[in-house]
């Protein structure tokens, strides 16, 4: 799908409350164009709540519900028996795709309950995370996504914990669909939301959205940021279907050799929540820890790749 | 771009606590900008980066930005490959 196959239709209306530089209205939009009118939307409480609720308007053209925190699984498995229903007595003639959406917050601390529920009961529904790694929407605090040494309103030395992978929690579950994405890379995103939209069960898609005053760099920023992550290795581009996990877009040219892994220094200069790790001096002792665990995790996929190119057929379990 | 503008409850037909679709939920919000994205046309080849990359969904397909509603981010200007868009610091209209 090149860009000018996308269609044209914005379901997205301009002049809404999101900051400059969004990226969750980046990925909204993308995201709508590959799923097309036919959808209902859960809003879960995010940033994506602001600009989808200033009542008496919304800047989403979409059936929408404004949902709390806890309830993206359950509004999810709600909508969809509700569709089938309806389906069943003839009012749709068509199945509408049950779309969740919701942030980092909803998704990895207060929602993971509700999603796991609905997972496990394999609803079908596609559940969006899009992944600020913090709590963006009430000022920045941390969350279970937030990286490692990421300054934070709360964690303001840096955060001390490894963050968590809900995509991999989600492929253990076992459902039809698991992917990531990024801002950077919109056709792979479109491609990945379009194959979504084709299967049936639960479906976990997971952007990375950097946000400009959560991460603190200029607006403008936004893209070559989320850019950077994939470049760097901090955050990686894959699809998981039928057991088998396959790297996509920049991640996949980095494991097979096309292109050369960036030193995560350059992804972490780029944005002030890192600041503290070069100001007043250089924090040589964490930067060497995060770049340890990358080389660990593309090393193993390298020699992954070499091996199924060279030797045999195999496939290993994503490393955690 | 079709424009759609809010509808009055009238014309909905019944008094409503939903929320209804609207372009420019918050106001125009041009009004936010500081800089603002000034396309040179010669150089553009029409990639349509920067009308995927959009946050705003301000530059059409036809790369014709939309000042109404444009909020100034810059990323247009940032991630066009052939340095067709700047950003001019925008002077104040009073």
């Amino acid at each position: 799908m090149r860009l000018k196959d996308f269609p044209e239709e914005e379901l997205f209306l301009q002049g809404s409350a999101a900051c400059q530089g969004c990226p969750g209205s980046a990925a909204i939009r993308v995201a709508f164009k590959a799923l097309g009118r036919n959808t209902i939307l859960s809003v879960i409480a995010s940033c994506t709540s602001v600009f989808q609720s200033p009542f008496p308007v919304s800047a989403l053209d979409l059936p929408t519900l404004n949902m709390a925190f806890a309830t993206g699984g359950a509004t999810a498995s709600g909508l969809s028996a509700a569709a089938d229903r309806l389906v069943a007595k003839g009012v749709l003639k068509e199945k509408p795709t049950i779309l969740v959406w919701a942030g980092d917050g909803g998704t990895y601390d207060i929602g993971i309950q509700a999603l796991s529920g609905a997972a496990e009961r394999n609803t079908d529904f596609i559940y969006v995370c899009y992944n600020n790694e913090a709590y963006s929407n009430t000022g920045t605090q941390r969350s279970g996504a937030t990286p490692y040494a990421a300054w934070t309103t709360n964690t303001t030395r840096g955060k001390g914990e490894w963050r968590k992978d809900v995509a991999q929690i989600m492929v253990a579950h076992g459902i039809p669909y698991v992917a990531t994405a990024s801002l950077a890379y919109p056709t792979d995103m479109f491609r990945k939301f379009a194959r979504a939209k084709e299967i049936k069960g639960t479906r976990y898609i997971e952007i990375q959205a950097p946000c400009p005053p959560g991460w603190k760099f200029p607006s403008s920023h936004t893209i070559k940021v989320a850019r950077l992550a994939v470049q760097s290795g901090m955050w990686m581009l894959y699809e998981h279907e039928n057991g088998k996990t396959t790297y996509t877009a920049g991640t996949q040219r980095i494991i097979q050799g096309q292109s050369k892994l960036v030193p995560v220094e350059e992804y972490l200069r780029a944005q002030g929540r890192f600041g503290h790790l070069f100001h007043p001096e250089r924090d040589e002792k964490r930067i060497g820890e995060i770049q340890e665990r990358i080389n660990h995790v593309f090393e193993t996929l390298q020699f992954t790749h070499k091996m199924k190119e060279h030797i045999m057929d195999i496939e290993l379990a994503p490393p955690r | 771009m079709p424009k759609r503008k809010r509808k009055a409850a009238e014309e909905i037909g019944f008094v409503t606590t939903l929320s209804v679709p609207s372009e420019g939920s918050v106001g125009l919000t041009g009004s936010w900008r500081i800089f603002v994205p000034v396309l040179d046309a010669e150089r553009c080849n029409k990639c349509l980066l920067c009308w995927i990359y959009c946050p705003e969904a301000c530059i059409g397909k036809d790369i014709r930005i939309d000042y109404d509603y444009c909020k100034g981010c810059g990323i247009c200007a940032e991630e066009c490959p052939r340095g067709a868009i700047t950003m001019v610091k925008e002077e104040k209209k009073q």
